[in-house]
């Protein structure tokens, strides 16, 4: 991965395809339609051999779902067997079964041949000739398709040789504002993340309550979680840990809870036929290894290095077994993952490649990089980046958001904006090129600005909350432009999103912490990863990490919490600067610093005392009054 | 995340349907976590007398549910009672009469009372 000492501007194009289809999803996908001719052929064969009505009624079933039935007689039955095969790829998408469609397959092509009565040659013709019909249109409706693609990628590559992007690069503490200073009304955000992550590590009060297995598990709203904290610390905080390093060790810790990583014991048995349980060793689940890394990448970067060490994170299945982890280890399976899978990308479900998931993926692997000196994502780089640019990009530039890696099918849905807002805020850390291209792209394209309120163009996608699946409203969708924009240096977008949530969305209030009422869980916290969030915020904090001035300088460590809300948090190297606000009343404290000289004299602001000497151990107890916003500095004498 | 908005979008479709079709059932919603506490480095923090400027809310969803709850129950016992009869069984005596129509009254001074403690 080359680094950039300082800003560079780059150009990037979207790339001319040489062919329809891509070469590795090419290969699966000429590997699927020559496991479907022999399916053909042999279900073609009993009729063929004139073998009688049953043998020919299975084979047809064989050869098209329901379409033995068709043949013998049964036009309804034929009807619910095609349905029930598609609800069967349905299930198979959301949760990764596998043997759920052969078997529903299987089982009405049986059916098919216990009840048929003698059939009628027209119909047994037009079974046999759907199913390579099918896959005809399909193959001409994607070349026509992708012939349009073509012609709008080269239109926009027109105006794509006239923009320059800024990859930014490592901030210091004079650029990019660094710190700023929390709001009342972000602190108040702020509480609701830190009222759950505060809660004893086996409690999940407060998580919404759905399923395990997709966009509304609890493990995402525990990413998300982590996250949004550690980007809170980041770019407002540096030099406070306290409750706040807490409460990011605690959504750490939760991710071990077998309520938690157990859907992954269920997905191998019905995804791969594989009772093994352990969530790391495996090809696939990075939807685990990448989210979870990526806490640890954050909270690594700013506090400590626990996670690192041998067993820091071992999924306990019960009192006799657990799978013993690390962050290393976490990183490592996720490098070995891209080497051995011919996409790069590799499956977060069984079967299923994500574009986003493998962007946490790439993160955990540049986090852990910087941290511990490996090389995994120099290695696989420039793997994955072709096939971000060949296997998963459209023409016209659009991220193809899914694709299965057995058959190498994506479906035109999954291109959606969502998608790729979500993507160009997650991989702006790896590959900020594509990132940036891709917003450049919503920007032309996707988003429209409507007297003072941002949308996205009417989709499927626009209006859904994916954290409690309810429809009917824009606020996630608002919430990832947020992020998205704020990350790529969008910021009079990202601001206008920001004041269209904070005037339109209802707060509702609990002992002091707000949250957007008629958004689901997750959509607060990544709403509060947008508001915490700044220009290249990811990107900093994942691919360059903190100035060496804040790993050295002291650090409130410890303080009352809510009684004293931490607004901003920064070291220089040698003096603290605090901005605190009480949060439950006017009070009298005392606030822990480490990190100090020992021995040294400090003149301290805003406290009881104006001057305090360091412990031996570089500590020094600091007591304030503290009734309001309150600037509190200490500083050598 | 995020990575899968269209299969989203189809359980929710999915949902939709089957909280209009199941009476009773009713969609999860996220709430708060108990509030959070953690002590002061070496003990509790002293509370002081001094004004401040409390951030808050003038949304009190659950409060205001039960005023307006109870104020409804009020009024729908009293017409349906009255005007259309369902709530004979509690018209048996003077004191399942007052308990019935007074439950409602109650309720709404529930929420009237949480909403002057909160505010």
């Amino acid at each position: 991965m080359t680094i950039p000492a300082t800003d560079e501007r780059v150009q990037l194009l979207l790339p001319s395809p040489t062919r329809a289809v891509p070469p590795t999803t090419a290969r699966r996908q000429r590997r699927a339609i020559l496991t479907y001719s022999a399916l053909w052929a042999l279900g073609a064969l009993p009729g063929l051999l004139d073998l009688g009505t049953a043998w020919t009624a299975t084979g047809l079933g064989l050869v098209l779902p329901g379409g033995g039935l068709a043949y013998g007689g049964h036009p309804v039955l034929a009807l619910l067997a095609v349905a029930a095969v598609v609800l069967s790829v349905f299930t198979w998408w959301a949760t990764g079964p596998t043997v759920l469609p052969p078997l529903m397959w299987l089982g009405s092509a049986v059916l098919g041949g216990l009840v048929a009565d003698p059939g009628a040659t027209a119909t047994q013709v037009v079974v046999l000739s759907l199913g390579p019909a099918l896959i005809v249109t399909a193959v001409g409706v994607h070349r026509l398709r992708h012939v349009r693609q073509a012609r709008t990628g080269a239109r926009l590559n027109e105006r794509l040789r006239d923009v320059e992007f800024v990859i930014t690069g490592p901030p210091g503490l004079d650029v990019r504002v660094p710190v700023t200073e929390h709001s009342a009304q972000d602190l108040a955000h702020l509480r609701y993340a830190l009222d759950l992550a505060l809660q004893p590590i086996d409690s999940f009060v407060g998580f919404t309550k759905i399923d395990q297995f997709r966009e509304a598990a609890t493990r995402y709203q525990l990413n998300a979680l982590g996250y949004s904290l550690s980007m809170a610390q980041f770019t407002r905080t540096p030099a406070f840990t306290g409750y706040l390093a807490e409460g990011q060790r605690n959504a750490i810790e939760k991710m071990l809870d077998r309520r938690i990583w157990g859907y992954w014991a269920v997905e191998n048995a019905w995804g791969n036929l594989d009772l093994d349980r352990d969530p790391v060793d495996n090809s696939e689940n990075i939807m685990l290894t990448g989210f979870h890394g990526l806490m640890v990448g954050m909270y690594e970067t700013l506090n400590d290095d626990r996670f690192s060490r041998p067993g820091a994170l071992t999924y306990r299945w019960n009192d006799d077994v657990g799978y013993v982890n690390d962050y290393g280890s976490l990183a490592a399976s996720i490098h070995r993952n891209v080497q051995r899978s011919p996409y790069a990308l590799f499956p977060c479900e069984p079967n299923w490649i994500y574009t986003v998931c493998n962007t946490f993926g790439m993160n955990t692997m540049v986090s852990h990089d910087r941290l511990h000196g490996t090389g995994y994502f120099p290695a696989v780089e420039a793997r994955l980046r072709d096939s971000y640019e060949t296997e998963f990009l459209r023409p016209d530039g659009r991220i193809i958001g899914v694709r299965s890696s057995h058959l190498g099918l994506s479906w035109n849905l999954w291109a959606g904006p969502s998608i790729q807002l979500t993507t160009s805020y997650w991989m702006h850390a790896a590959l900020p090129d594509i990132a940036q291209r891709t917003w450049w792209l919503l920007r032309e394209q996707e988003l429209r600005t409507e007297g003072d309120t941002v949308a996205t163009r009417p989709g499927v996608s626009a209006r859904l909350d994916p954290g409690n699946y309810q429809l009917g409203t824009d606020t996630y969708s608002q919430v990832v432009t947020l992020m998205a924009g704020r990350e790529v240096g969008d910021e009079d977008l990202a601001a206008q999103v920001q004041r269209g949530l904070d005037e339109r969305e209802e707060v509702t209030e609990a002992d002091g912490a707000w949250r957007y009422a008629n958004a689901s869980g997750l959509a607060n916290l990544y709403a509060n990863l947008g508001r915490f969030g700044r220009r290249s915020g990811l990107r900093d904090l994942v691919t360059f990490g903190t100035p060496e001035a804040w790993r050295r300088g002291p650090v409130l460590a410890e303080v009352a919490y809510p009684d004293v809300l931490v607004a901003k948090a920064v070291t220089d190297g040698v003096a603290l600067d605090l901005v605190l606000r009480p949060g439950a009343g006017p009070v009298r404290t005392v606030l822990l610093v480490e990190r100090l000289v020992p021995g040294r004299e400090y003149a301290v602001t805003g406290a009881a005392q104006s001057t305090y000497v360091a412990d031996a151990d570089g500590t020094a107890a600091i007591e304030i009054d503290l009734g309001g916003r309150q600037e509190v500095r200490i500083a050598p004498r | 995340m995020g990575c899968c908005l269209a299969l989203a979008y189809l359980v929710a479709l999915v949902r939709r349907t089957w909280f209009t079709v199941v009476p009773g059932a009713h969609p999860t919603t996220a709430a708060f976590a108990p509030p959070a506490r953690r002590p002061a480095p070496g003990g509790p923090a002293l509370a002081l007398g001094l004004p401040t400027a409390r951030l808050t809310s003038t949304r009190r969803p659950a409060a205001r549910a039960l005023v307006g709850g109870g104020l409804a129950w009020f009024a729908l016992g009293v017409v349906g009672m009255h005007v259309f009869g369902w709530f004979a069984w509690a018209e048996g005596s003077l004191l399942s009469d007052t308990a019935f129509h007074a439950s409602g009254l109650w309720v709404a001074a529930t929420g009237f009372a949480l909403l002057a403690v909160r505010a």
